[in-house]
C-alpha cells in the first residue's frame, strides 16, 4: 500500500489477527497518540513490559491518504498568510492523523475476532498476579539490600528492570521482629535494679503496638504517594504502584542494622552516652533511608521538583515521626 | 466391638505403601479416599470405640513425626509421607508449645504469650507457604503448613524441658538447649522447603523459615 506520492514514507503493516496477549514492544511500529514522547525523555524501556494493561492496546496505524489532506484544505474559505497557512496545514496534518485512526480502528474492531477477556478485579487477589514481582534470585536480592543500605551507587537498584516485592515484605517483617527482639534484649541489659523485689519482666505489649504501626506505615505511605502523584499530574515512567512499595520497603533496610547496633551498644556504653548514641544511630539510619528513597524516586519521576515538594515533605515528616516513635515507644 | 485386622492397621498407618497385596489403583494423592471406599464393607469406623480411633490417629501422627524428624537420606520416602498432609500434628504441637510458653513466660500476662505464640505459628506458617508459592514453588499450600508444623517438634521439646527443669539454671545452658532445638528444626524443614524452588531461589525460600523458628526460639528464651 505504499503511495509513491508520499515520498519515502512507508505506512506500517496492519496485522489484524495479532493475538491480544502479546505485549507490544517498542521496536514495533506502533503509533499511539497518547504516548508521544515529545521531549524524548523516556530513555529506559524497563517498565513497559511490566504494565499488564499494555496488552489491551490495539494496533493504531496512521494511514495518510492524499484525499484527506486535500479535502481538509478545501474547507477554509479565506486566503491566509503563508505562515498561518503553514501552521494550519500542520494542524490539519495532525487532524488527518487522528481521523484516519478512528476510521481504521472502527474497521479493525469489526474485523478482529471478538476475544472476551475477563479482567475482573478479583485477579488482584490471586497468587498468579503477584508472581511477576517475585521473579528474583538470591544474588539479586542480596545485592539490592547491600546497595540500599549504602546508597552511594550509580544508577538504580532496579537496573535489571525487575521490580521485586520479596525484599520489601521480608524487610518489614524482619524490622518488626528486630524491634521486638532487640528492644527487649536492650531493655534487659540496661535494667539495673538495686532492689531485689523488682524483677525483670519482659515487655510484650510493645509488640502489639509496634507491629501494626510499622506495617500500616509501610502500606499507607506508598498508597498515599500513588494517589497524590496521580492527582497532581506528575509525570512518571510506566506503572509506579508497586515500584513505590518496593522503594519504600528497601528504604527500611537501613533501620535493621541501626537497631542491631542499638542493642549491641547497650551493655557497652554508660547510660548518658547511650541515650545520645541512640538518637544518633536512629537519625543516621533515617537520613540514609531518605537519601536512598529520593535517589530512586528521582529516576522514576520526570517533572519539576516544585510539584513534588509537598510529597517529599510528607515523606520526611513520616520518617521523622517513625524515628520518634521507635525511640520513645518501641525500644524503651 | 469389631477387632479390625492387622493388615488394615498397617495399611492405614503407613499410608498404604507397604502392604503385602498389590494395589494397582493406589494413588498417593488420594490415599485416604480410596482406602475408605475399599475398606468400608470390611469394617465401619462408626462402630468402633472412640479410643481405637484416637489411638489410630495418634499413631499416624507419631509415624509422620518420626519420618520428618529423624534425618533420613531418602527424600522420596519423606515426600510420599507428606503428600498425605494432615493438620492434627501441627495443631497438637502448637497447643503444647503455647501452653508451655504461657506457663513459663517471664511476664505478668501469660495469656498474651499464648495468644501471640498461637497466632504467630499459624500466620507464620501461612505466610511462609504463600511465599514459597509466589517464588514459583510446586508444593501445595497445606503441605508446606504441614511440614512447618511438624518441624516444631524440637522447639516444643525444648520449651517443655525449659519449663520443667531449667527455670533456675544458668541462662547459658538454656541458650544451648534452645539453640540445638532451633538448628534441628531449621535443618529438617529447610530440606523440604528448598527442594520445591529453583536452586537460585533457595536462599529466598529458606530465609523466612529461619526467621520463623528464630522468633519462636527467642520466645522460649524470654
Amino acid at each position: 500500500m505504499a503511495d509513491p506520492r508520499l515520498g519515502s514514507y512507508q505506512p506500517p503493516v496492519v496485522e489484524i489477527n495479532k493475538p491480544r496477549g502479546e505485549v507490544p514492544k517498542k521496536e514495533d511500529e506502533e503509533f499511539n497518540l497518547l504516548d508521544i514522547d515529545f521531549n524524548n525523555n523516556d530513555q529506559s524501556e524497563s517498565d513497559v513490559n511490566l504494565d499488564s494493561s499494555l496488552s489491551d492496546k490495539k494496533q493504531d496505524n496512521p494511514v495518510i491518504t492524499d484525499e484527506d489532506i486535500q479535502s481538509d484544505n478545501g474547507k477554509f474559505g479565506n486566503r491566509l498568510h503563508d505562515d498561518q497557512e503553514e501552521d494550519i496545514n500542520m494542524n490539519q496534518l495532525n487532524d488527518s492523523l487522528i481521523n484516519p485512526n478512528r476510521q481504521n480502528m472502527a474497521d479493525m474492531e469489526a474485523n478482529e475476532p471478538k476475544i472476551v477477556e475477563n479482567r475482573s478485579s478479583l485477579r488482584y487477589f490471586t497468587v498468579e498476579y503477584y508472581k511477576e514481582y517475585f521473579d528474583v534470585t538470591t544474588q539479586e536480592v542480596v545485592s539490592r539490600l547491600v546497595r540500599s543500605c549504602i546508597p552511594l551507587y550509580p544508577g538504580s537498584i532496579y537496573d535489571n528492570g525487575k521490580v521485586d516485592l520479596y525484599g520489601p515484605i521480608w524487610i518489614v517483617i524482619s524490622l518488626n521482629i528486630a524491634i521486638t527482639v532487640f528492644g527487649n534484649i536492650a531493655r534487659y541489659v540496661s535494667f539495673d535494679s538495686k532492689d531485689e523485689d523488682i524483677k525483670y519482666t519482659s515487655h510484650l505489649e510493645g509488640l502489639t503496638k509496634s507491629v501494626p504501626v510499622i506495617t500500616l506505615y509501610f502500606v499507607c505511605m506508598p498508597a498515599f504517594l500513588n494517589v497524590f502523584l496521580n492527582f497532581t499530574g506528575v509525570q512518571y515512567v510506566g506503572k509506579i504502584t508497586f515500584k513505590l512499595v518496593s522503594i519504600y520497603g528497601y528504604s527500611f533496610a537501613s533501620f535493621i542494622p541501626a537497631i542491631f547496633l542499638y542493642m549491641a551498644s547497650a551493655p557497652v556504653l554508660p547510660h548518658r552516652a547511650f541515650n545520645s548514641f541512640e538518637w544518633l544511630i536512629l537519625f543516621a539510619a533515617g537520613f540514609i533511608s531518605l537519601f536512598f528513597m529520593f535517589k530512586e524516586m528521582v529516576q522514576v519521576l520526570r517533572s519539576n521538583f516544585e510539584e513534588v515538594k509537598v510529597a517529599a515533605a510528607v515523606v520526611c515528616l513520616g520518617h521523622f515521626i517513625l524515628i520518634l516513635m521507635m525511640k520513645w515507644k518501641f525500644l524503651s | 466391638m469389631t477387632d479390625y485386622p492387622k493388615e488394615l492397621d498397617q495399611k492405614i498407618v503407613l499410608g498404604n505403601t507397604n502392604t503385602g497385596r498389590s494395589n494397582p489403583s493406589y494413588d498417593p494423592e488420594k490415599g485416604r479416599e480410596s482406602l475408605a471406599k475399599e475398606e468400608q464393607e470390611k469394617f465401619d469406623t462408626l462402630t468402633e470405640p472412640v479410643c481405637e480411633t484416637i489411638k489410630r490417629d495418634l499413631l499416624m501422627i507419631w509415624v509422620k513425626l518420626t519420618y520428618v524428624m529423624v534425618p533420613r537420606t531418602m527424600i522420596k520416602e519423606k515426600a510420599k509421607q507428606l503428600r498425605d498432609w494432615d493438620l492434627w500434628g501441627p495443631l497438637v504441637l502448637c497447643l503444647l508449645l503455647s501452653l508451655c510458653l504461657s506457663f513459663s513466660a517471664n511476664t505478668d500476662d501469660g495469656t498474651l504469650v499464648f495468644q501471640i505464640v498461637f497466632i504467630i505459628v499459624w500466620a507464620g506458617a501461612a505466610i511462609v507457604a504463600i511465599n514459597g508459592q509466589l517464588l514459583g514453588g510446586n508444593i501445595s499450600f497445606f503441605q508446606s503448613v504441614c511440614v512447618l508444623g511438624y518441624c516444631l517438634f524440637p522447639l516444643t521439646v525444648a520449651a517443655f524441658v525449659n519449663m520443667m527443669f531449667l527455670q533456675f539454671v544458668y541462662f547459658f545452658i538454656r541458650v544451648i538447649v534452645v539453640g540445638v532445638a532451633f538448628i534441628w528444626s531449621s535443618y529438617s524443614s529447610v530440606g523440604f522447603i528448598a527442594e520445591m524452588v529453583v536452586p537460585e531461589k533457595k536462599g529466598l525460600a529458606a530465609f523466612p523459615v529461619f526467621l520463623f523458628y528464630l522468633f519462636l526460639s527467642w520466645f522460649i528464651l524470654l
